[in-house]
Parts: structure tokens; C-alpha cells; sequence
């Protein structure tokens, strides 16, 4: 055991006696593998974060937590939970931090199928919750990180973004009933929760404090811990225990008979967005999600190899105002009307279907208008050139597998959202993401156009990966309401100069963002974030770093991913002004 | 001159409010916010004439009406009379309370959360309002949703946006914490409201029973399979009274009706609207087959399109709910669709107890966040001046508490009573109350927040203290 002082061995010993010597420990060993995180390269150029937790607990119930909290508070323990994790935002951003690993709290609690939410834990996966919601009909929204993260984490603290917003909405806008505890080791019960014993709402009485716990971002463990929710749930009309079919890397799930991918490609961004809102209008959507040519090759290929000799035909580069449309439908006349107006909304915007499940679409129209695009832009040649060398590429993919494999993997990727980590891994080992702002589909557009400026100069420079530039990934929420594009970028983050250049394209898209006008970027988090955006954002920090005072007044809960408190912050301002 | 009037100032600027409150602030003096001229049902003003109403009726401008984003810019003034006439030939609609007042403040009503009658549109409790622009209690003015920023609004809609975001800025949602906070942070200045396109086609469904419950159940099923516009549930006395505004013919069509009826609306848009129509209200009919009830255009003689034109429309003076006896007290709570008819029960048998003839009581429960809640509201129609319920709508609101309501927003009464269960949460939201009115002076007395728990006590003989100028 290491420990640095008489407080801090006390404090330990107290830890000790909450969870009991077996789930707590500052083994350096450990210590290290909780720093280990990508995008810990943007800070330290290393695969390591910049701080080695002082010590590692593992509680398993609010009651355990709230004490920890409790001791923290007593000893000036600065403290940060994760659950899943995912990059560095989970580890501590401070010396001497306890982190609070709650992979023990990781039980569903309650599925609640007549009102249609579920009560889960921490630990509590997408995709764990997922399996058992399908066998009531239900479904529930699964963030871009991937089903194997945490739901709760997404819901209080991180992001929210995810393949099905059209139909799930955002993790922010899922959660119902909230248990908190805060800075200081009070727990909260926000909502329903707090009067009746149920999770049905979480807003009042009175204000929201949901308002004060996250918001288009979460706080990143600055603000407390979060120790159950409440999340909504949503229709499935598939198979109750869709059998899951095929191999890493290629699953897809058996018996989606009304529920069918179509991939939609458009031939600008103004016609893209024009599909957008008229898709959203329609309300025939499940899922509508971009992927850039570039991760979509990777969603379908099964190595690098493969990658690159498709790529290199550049036949998908050639289609890149893509959108993949996933229809479900609960009776067969619902289905047949959504298809119908699928193609309505294609036709109308001068679309084409490149595939679908199950049905092939052959049609000439569609042919005709993808050889005119190739045409315009290879020219005669060209294009015949691209469609050979698709042809030899792809084509033998499509030959071994069958269109129909790579609508329904992509159909199962969509609803189960596990391959947008892999397919963006894959080529550096790591990735940044900027951007990303939630808003009007134009909004998102113009953020993706700016997005691939902001990047070329990197590009060429030889720091990011070569994607043409556009990386821009996204969706579309609750029927057109709302759309975010982010804007992503491979790199090697075993190369210094890659991950100081990550950082450095991350630190450009925010001010492009800013002076931009095209909304509040997903980079908007930390002072450093703040320090960017706040002037020109109604000067929110000040009120940020009010509310961190007034919840966290011995600044115990890790803020380094959130906001300092408020005399720093002063500090902060002051020192940027004089530069 | 009489003293027990306050003092009203009309901002036409949200720099005349940051002023006015900054001098408040300077005086002590508590500050009320009213948005369309007119007191709300449960606005509390200054106690004894001692202090400054905000009437933010000047401000009156729908600012911005946004198809393509299916949005509006809206300032505090605009009331749902003026709101639909914007709207009409636009192409778009609102998601507004069941027949709202003509008068009532578009803004307010969302501020305060009230229940919007197209659940599948209200994703979440916040809706349908995205941002907001406040001038705290502090006097700064501040913007919150996408609509802070970076940038000024007209920036924002250079690059497309149409502040339709509650979220942000940043790792906050300031928007939450001035709703439902019932003036008590700041006064907000304009808000963007979430609209919904207009329908090529509507059909109205009516179904009717003996049983609330067995109407709830078939709300939870419409809502699984995303079926409905429009929908809610009224008793047969409340439904009277939302249609006829003349007492016996609104009695007489009552008892003509079974006592809980459903309401269904069926849209159909740009794309294939016949087609849509129809398919959904195959299904809707054969889901209330199989619960025994039937959905059908009309309902007795009571026709579905009727029903649904008065939901969607303002209210004709007088206001629906006043109409049997001149008018009315209402307890309104939230809860799950299974447990509204047990709650609605509670409340009936407690006014029964306390001497009011339950069957007298009008019942309205309305789906909210794609039926995973239901406002839950009864209604105690009484002659003007007649305290209904003898003086126990606390034990009864109580009763109710302990049965399972949540008062979510506890208005008046309520807010003591739910503190007292939760007094956890009261010291939370004076956190946020102290950092956006620190001094205290936005509407003192409500949320169960008295004026004396801020700052100084109020002075009365402050620069602008009514009583030490007259």
C-alpha cells in the first residue's frame, strides 16, 4: 500500500472497512491499468493518462458509495467513478484521486413493460439490456460507443449520441428517474423517485435538476456519482431472442422480417439534407445513420487488406451523401406503407438505393443515375475504371458473401451498435472526434462540410489518416427534430506527433465551430473547452463553475473533465484575457 | 390610492427587464413575472401589495416561425390565440395544452410544463420547449439550449440552426432549471418552441367505457405500437364541458356518454397520408377489440372530430373548466397509466368525505412522454366564491401523496407538503436558487420558497417600496 500521509492511511483504512479489503487496492499494477485509455496520447503522448489513480475501490450499493463519498469529503480525497470507461474522460485528471470502479453494481433492476423504461445499474451494458428488453418487445437507445458500455454512464454523464436517435431519441432525453450521489455524499432521488418510489419521471418537483447534473454533455464524474436510473424504452418489433447469427466480425440477427436496411445515397449534401427532413417528416424511420465511405467500407470488410484494395477502386468515395435507413414496422401493412414511402422520398430527391435487405434493388433508374454520378465525376473512363476495379474488390466480397449478408450485418450493426468502435479503431488504433453538435439537420450538414476543411490541411501534413477528409458520422433524432454530424479522425497514437496533432485539429474544429456559428461543439468540455466557447456562448462557464461550487464545495468530486471551481476559474479568464 | 396594488412595469426590451430587475435587486425588493397580462390559476403575487409585477405582456412578437426545422421563436406575450393564427397556412402546428385559453401565455405554458395533448411528439418532460433566453435574478442575461450560442441568434440562423435544443450549454441544462421553477430564477424573455407539421388528413377515433383502467391499458398499447396523434382521456362530465359551453347542454350530452371516453387522433402527412390513415386505424380499432372496447368515428351521437377540434383549439370564454358552476379547483399530479385510476379514486372518495358530490367531478388524464407517465388531473367544479372541498384539499393532496402521486408541480399548498417528504431535494433546488437569485427577490412564496430565506429580509421602505413612495 502506498500512502503519502497519516490522512491519507486513514482515509484508506476507513475505504477498507466500507467494501472490505478484497475491493479495494493501490497496487501500482492496477493503478496503471486504470490510466491506460485511448485519447490518453491527446494529453500525455502516451497510451498512459497523466495521473495513476492513488487508489481503486469497488462498492457494490448506493449505501457503500455515499460513505465513500462521505470519506472523501472528511480526508480532501479527490474521487472519480467509471463504470465501462472509454477514454480518458473516465480516469482521474489529478494526483492522489480514489477512483470508484462500479463494475459491481452492474444489475438490471427493474423492466417495467407496461410504461416501457428499465431501472439498471452502472455496469449494466447496452447490450445486456438490450437482450433482456427484447424479450418483453422493447428496445432501448444504445450510444455510439457500443453496447458494451454503460447505459447509465452515457444517460447521467457522457454523451448520448447513437444508430437509433431517429426512433430513441438521446441518451439525455431517455432519462426518467435519477439516483445521485452528490459531491458532499447526499443522495438525491430526482423525480418521481423522491416521492412515490418509482422511476417514472425525472424532472420536478419543481425545477429539473437533471438540468444540474448534465447536460448536452455530462459532467465526466465532476459532479458525484450516479448510482441507478431510469431509461425509456422503446418498441421492437422483432423476434422476442433474435438468434444471433454468423462471426467476429460479421453478425446479423435472424427473423427481422419487418425490419429491413436500405442504404440511401444521395448526390449532394443539400440533396442529403433535403432526404433528411423529408425522411424525419415521413415518420417511417427506425434508424437513419450516416457513415462516411470511409467507415463503411470498414463496416464491411474483414481486414485492413481488404480495406485498402476497396478503397483504392474508389468506388465508395464516389457515393459519400449516404444514408443508412433502417425501416421497422409492426404489422405488414405498416411495412408495406413505409416502403412505399421510402422510395416516394428517394425518387422525389433524385436518390438512389444502393442495397437492402432482402430485396435487391435492380432497378435501372437506380443504375442509370449511379453510372451518370460516376460519369460526372471520373468522367466515361474513369468510371469504368472505378466500377472495374469495384468490381474486382468489392465484387468478390459481394461474391462470396451476397448483397443480402452485407444489408442484413449492416442491419444488425445499426440496431446492436457494435461495430462502430470496431470500424473506427481499426486503421490508427485511435481516433478524435469534433463537432458533432446537436441541431438542425443544416446545421449538421454545414458542420460536416466544415468539418472536412478543418481536417485537409492534417491530412496532407501526413498527422491524421488520409479519409478524403469527410469522417463525418451521425444521425438524425426523433423524426428530423434533431441531427448530429461529428466529424472523426484516424491516427496513430503510438506516434507523437500523430497525437499531438489529433489535439492540435481538435483545438481548430473548435474554433472553427465557434466562429463559425454552427453550433456548440462536442469538444465543449474542461476549462479548456470553456475557455473556447464561453464568450461567445452566453458566457455560460461562470454559471458552470457556480453550480460546481454549490454542489461540490471541497471540490472532491475530479472536475478536470468538467469545469474548476469558480475562483479558478476567475484565475482562468483573467490569464486568457492578458494572452 | 390603494396600497394593496402592486406596482406593474411593462418591459418592451429584455434590456428593460435586466434593468428592472437590477434595481429590484438594488432595493429589495421582490419581483413578480405575469406573461400575458392575465394571473395565471396558480400565480402568487406579492402578499399584501408589497412589491413589482413584470406584466411581459408588450413583448408579444412570434419572432421566428421556422418550417423546415419545425420551430417558433416566441416572446413571453404571445398567447395561444394569437400562436394558431401564426401558424395557420404555414404548415404547422402546436402541441399545445388540451384547449388551452385564448389568453394564455404560449411561453408560460410551457415554462410551467403543463401537459400537451399529442404524446408521441413529447419525448421528454422539458418539451415542447427547446431554449430559452432569461434575464436571471442576478439581472444578467443569459441564454440557454442550443440557442446560447456560440454566436447571436441571427448568426445562428445564418449557419441554419433554429435553437432546437433544451441541452447545453455545455455540461448544463439551465433550461430544466428555470422550467418548472415558477418565476422563481429569472424572468425569460423569449423561448423556441417545438412545433409539428400540419397533417394532410385526420381521423378521430372515440372510444368509451365503464373502466378507466381498461382505457389506460389501451393507451399503453397504442403507445407501444406508436399509434395516435391526439390522445387523451376525459370523464363524461369534464368531456361536456370542454364541448358546450351552456351548463344543461353540457350535462345533458354527459349523460349521454359512458363515463371515461378516449380520444384518438390519426395523422396522415405529405407522404401517402390515405394510406397512413388507414392502416393505423385498422390496427387502433382491432387493439381495442381485443379489450373488449371499440374506436369508432363517433361515440353515442358525439361525433370524434368534434371531440377532436375542441382539444386542439383555444377554449371559448368561458374557460372549459369553469363552465358547469362558474368555477373550479383542480388537484393535478403525475403518475404511470396503471395507476391513474386508483389515484383518480383516492381523490373522488376524499371530496366525498369532505362533503363534495363526487359525481360532480371532472376527471382528465392525459399521456405524456409517449405514455411512460400521465398528467392525472381532477377537477371540482364549484360556484365562484364556495370553497368545494370545506377546507381539505391539504389532507386530500396529502392522501394522494401517500397513494402515489407525484406533484411535480407543486404549486401552492403542495410544496410543503412535498418538501416536507423530501426535504433533500428543497435544499437542492435553493442551491440553483442561490446562484441565480442569490438575493432572493424572483417571486418570493413560490416553490414553498419564502422571500426571507435569501439575503436580507425584504425592506420595506426601500427607494422603490410602494408604501414609502405613496
Amino acid at each position: 500500500m502506498t500512502v503519502q500521509t497519516a490522512s491519507r492511511e486513514s482515509a484508506y483504512l476507513e475505504l477498507e472497512h466500507i467494501v472490505g479489503p478484497e475491493h479495494i487496492t493501490s497496487s501500482p499494477v492496477i493503478m496503471d491499468s486504470y490510466t491506460f485509455q485511448f485519447n490518453a496520447d491527446n494529453i500525455t503522448g502516451t497510451n498512459w493518462g497523466p495521473f495513476r489513480p492513488w487508489a481503486v475501490i469497488l462498492p457494490e450499493s448506493t449505501r457503500q458509495v455515499q460513505a465513500i463519498v462521505r470519506v472523501c469529503n472528511e480526508h480532501e480525497v479527490p474521487f472519480k467513478a467509471i463504470s465501462t470507461g472509454w477514454a480518458i474522460m473516465g480516469a482521474p485528471s489529478c494526483e492522489g484521486c480514489l477512483q470508484i470502479d462500479l463494475r459491481r453494481m452492474n444489475h438490471i433492476i427493474e423492466i417495467d413493460e407496461e410504461n416501457m423504461y428499465a431501472v439498471v445499474e452502472p455496469y449494466v451494458s447496452g447490450a445486456a439490456l438490450q437482450a433482456e428488453a427484447m424479450k418483453k418487445g422493447l428496445n432501448c437507445h444504445i450510444h455510439g460507443a457500443g453496447s458494451n458500455a454503460s447505459l447509465l454512464a452515457n444517460a447521467t454523464s457522457v454523451c448520448g449520441q447513437g444508430n437509433t436517435g431517429m426512433s430513441t431519441s438521446h441518451s439525455n432525453r431517455n432519462l426518467l428517474g435519477v439516483e445521485w450521489v452528490t459531491p458532499t455524499g447526499e443522495v438525491l432521488h430526482l423525480g418521481s423517485l423522491g416521492q412515490t418510489g418509482r422511476w417514472f419521471t425525472g424532472d420536478g418537483p419543481g425545477p429539473s435538476l437533471r438540468g444540474a447534473m448534465r447536460g448536452f454533455l455530462g459532467a465526466f464524474g465532476g459532479i458525484g456519482v450516479f448510482t441507478r436510473c431510469a431509461l425509456k424504452l422503446y418498441p421492437w418489433y422483432g423476434p422476442r431472442e433474435p438468434e444471433v447469427k454468423g462471426t467476429t466480425p460479421d453478425y446479423w440477427l435472424e427473423g427481422l422480417d419487418r425490419i429491413h436496411v436500405f442504404q440511401v445515397v444521395l448526390e449532394s449534401w443539400d440533396s442529403f439534407a433535403d432526404f433528411c427532413y423529408k425522411l424525419g417528416e415521413a415518420e417511417i424511420a427506425m434508424v437513419a445513420c450516416r457513415n462516411a465511405p470511409v467507415v463503411a467500407v470498414a463496416g464491411v470488410v474483414d481486414s485492413n487488406e481488404e480495406f485498402v484494395e476497396i478503397w483504392e477502386s474508389e468506388y465508395f468515395q464516389s457515393f459519400p451523401y449516404a444514408l443508412s435507413v433502417v425501416i421497422d414496422a409492426g404489422s405488414d401493412a405498416e411495412f408495406a406503407h413505409r416502403t412505399r414511402v421510402l422510395h416516394d422520398i428517394v425518387d422525389d430527391c433524385g436518390g438512389l438505393i444502393q442495397f437492402a435487405t432482402k430485396t435487391r434493388p435492380s432497378y435501372i433508374k437506380y443504375q442509370l443515375r449511379m453510372l451518370n454520378w460516376l460519369r460526372k465525376q471520373h468522367g466515361t473512363v474513369g468510371a469504368v475504371r472505378v466500377l472495374y476495379r469495384a468490381a474486382r474488390s468489392f465484387g468478390k466480397i459481394v461474391h462470396e458473401k451476397g448483397m443480402d449478408h452485407l444489408a442484413r450485418t449492416m442491419a444488425a450493426a445499426m440496431i446492436k451498435a457494435h461495430a462502430n468502435a470496431r470500424a473506427i479503431f481499426r486503421f490508427g488504433g485511435s481516433f478524435i472526434t469534433t463537432f458533432g453538435a446537436l441541431e438542425t439537420i443544416d446545421a449538421a450538414v454545414a458542420g460536416a462540410k466544415r468539418g472536412i476543411e478543418v481536417k485537409k490541411p492534417y491530412i496532407e501534413r501526413g498527422v491524421l489518416m488520409d479519409d478524403t477528409g469527410d469522417n463525418a458520422w451521425g444521425t438524425i433524432y426523433e423524426q428530423g427534430a434533431l441531427m448530429h454530424l461529428e466529424e472523426v479522425a484516424a491516427y496513430d497514437p503510438s506516434d507523437p506527433e500523430a497525437a499531438a496533432g489529433a489535439t492540435r485539429f481538435m483545438i481548430d474544429a473548435i474554433v472553427a465551430s465557434r466562429d463559425d456559428h454552427i453550433g456548440f461543439c462536442f469538444n465543449g468540455f474542461s476549462d479548456l473547452g470553456h475557455g473556447l466557447l464561453s464568450d461567445q456562448t452566453s458566457g455560460y462557464y461562470r454559471w458552470l463553475a457556480a453550480l460546481k461550487d454549490a454542489f461540490d464545495p471541497a471540490g472532491v468530486s475530479d472536475g478536470g473533465y468538467y469545469v474548476s471551481r469558480s475562483e479558478e476559474v476567475t484565475a482562468l479568464v483573467d490569464g486568457l484575457q492578458k494572452h | 390610492m390603494n396600497l394593496s396594488e402592486p406596482r406593474v412595469v411593462k418591459p418592451g426590451s429584455a434590456a428593460e427587464v435586466a434593468r428592472t430587475i437590477i434595481d429590484a435587486r438594488k432595493d429589495h425588493e421582490p419581483v413578480f413575472v405575469m406573461s400575458s397580462g392575465k394571473k395565471h390559476r396558480h400565480w402568487r403575487g406579492p402578499a399584501g401589495g408589497d412589491g413589482l409585477v413584470v406584466d411581459m405582456s408588450a413583448m408579444a412578437r412570434v419572432v421566428r416561425l421556422d418550417r423546415r426545422n419545425r420551430a417558433a421563436l416566441v416572446e413571453p406575450g404571445v398567447t395561444f390565440g394569437t400562436f394558431s393564427r401564426a401558424l395557420e397556412g404555414k404548415g404547422l402546428r402546436a402541441n399545445t395544452p388540451l384547449a388551452p385559453r385564448a389568453s394564455k401565455s404560449v411561453l408560460a405554458s410551457a415554462l410551467e410544463r403543463e401537459p400537451v395533448i399529442m404524446p408521441r411528439y413529447h419525448w421528454d418532460m422539458v418539451d415542447p420547449l427547446m431554449s430559452i433566453e432569461v434575464v436571471l435574478g442576478t439581472g444578467d442575461l443569459f441564454r440557454a439550449g442550443s440557442g446560447a450560442g456560440p454566436g447571436s441568434l441571427q448568426e445562428q440562423w445564418a449557419s441554419g440552426q433554429a435553437q432546437k435544443s433544451p441541452m447545453g450549454p455545455s455540461q448544463f441544462d439551465p433550461v430544466r432549471l428555470v422550467q418548472g421553477s415558477q418565476g422563481t430564477m429569472g424572468v425569460v424573455t423569449w423561448a423556441s418552441i417545438r412545433v409539428e407539421q400540419a397533417p394532410a388528413r385526420t381521423d378521430y377515433l372515440l372510444s368509451g367505457s365503464e373502466d378507466l383502467a381498461t382505457l389506460c391499458s389501451l393507451v399503453q398499447r397504442l403507445s407501444w405500437r406508436r399509434l395516435g396523434e391526439e390522445c387523451l382521456i376525459l370523464n363524461s362530465g369534464a368531456l361536456g364541458s370542454l364541448l358546450e359551453t351552456d351548463p344543461a347542454n353540457a350535462a345533458a350530452l354527459a349523460n349521454s356518454l359512458p363515463p371515461w371516453v378516449l380520444l384518438l387522433g390519426l395523422a396522415g402527412f405529405a407522404w401517402r397520408p390515405d394510406e397512413r390513415v388507414a392502416y393505423q386505424r385498422a390496427e387502433a380499432v382491432e387493439i381495442a377489440r381485443a379489450l373488449g372496447l371499440s374506436a369508432a368515428p363517433s361515440l353515442g351521437g358525439l361525433s370524434a372530430d368534434r371531440v377532436g377540434r375542441a382539444a386542439g383549439a383555444t377554449s371559448a370564454e368561458p374557460y372549459w373548466k369553469d363552465r358547469a358552476l362558474g368555477d373550479s379547483d383542480e388537484v393535478f399530479f403525475l403518475a404511470t397509466l396503471d395507476r391513474a385510476a386508483p389515484l383518480i379514486s383516492v381523490a373522488r372518495d376524499k371530496a366525498a368525505e369532505a362533503g363534495y358530490p363526487s359525481e360532480q367531478a371532472g376527471a382528465y388524464v392525459q399521456p405524456l412522454v409517449g405514455g411512460r407517465a400521465a398528467h392525472v388531473e381532477v377537477m371540482f367544479p364549484h360556484e365562484p366564491g364556495k370553497a368545494p372541498l370545506n377546507g381539505t384539499s391539504r389532507s386530500l393532496s396529502r392522501a394522494l401523496l401517500d397513494a402515489g402521486a407525484f406533484f411535480s408541480r407543486p404549486y401552492g399548498d403542495w410544496a410543503d407538503l412535498v418538501w416536507e417528504r423530501d426535504p433533500r431535494m428543497k435544499r437542492a433546488v435553493e442551491k440553483i436558487k442561490g446562484i441565480f437569485d442569490p438575493d432572493g427577490i424572483m417571486s418570493p412564496g413560490n416553490l414553498g420558497i419564502p422571500f426571507h430565506e435569501y439575503g436580507e429580509a425584504p425592506r420595506t421602505t426601500g427607494r422603490r417600496s410602494r408604501k414609502a413612495r405613496d
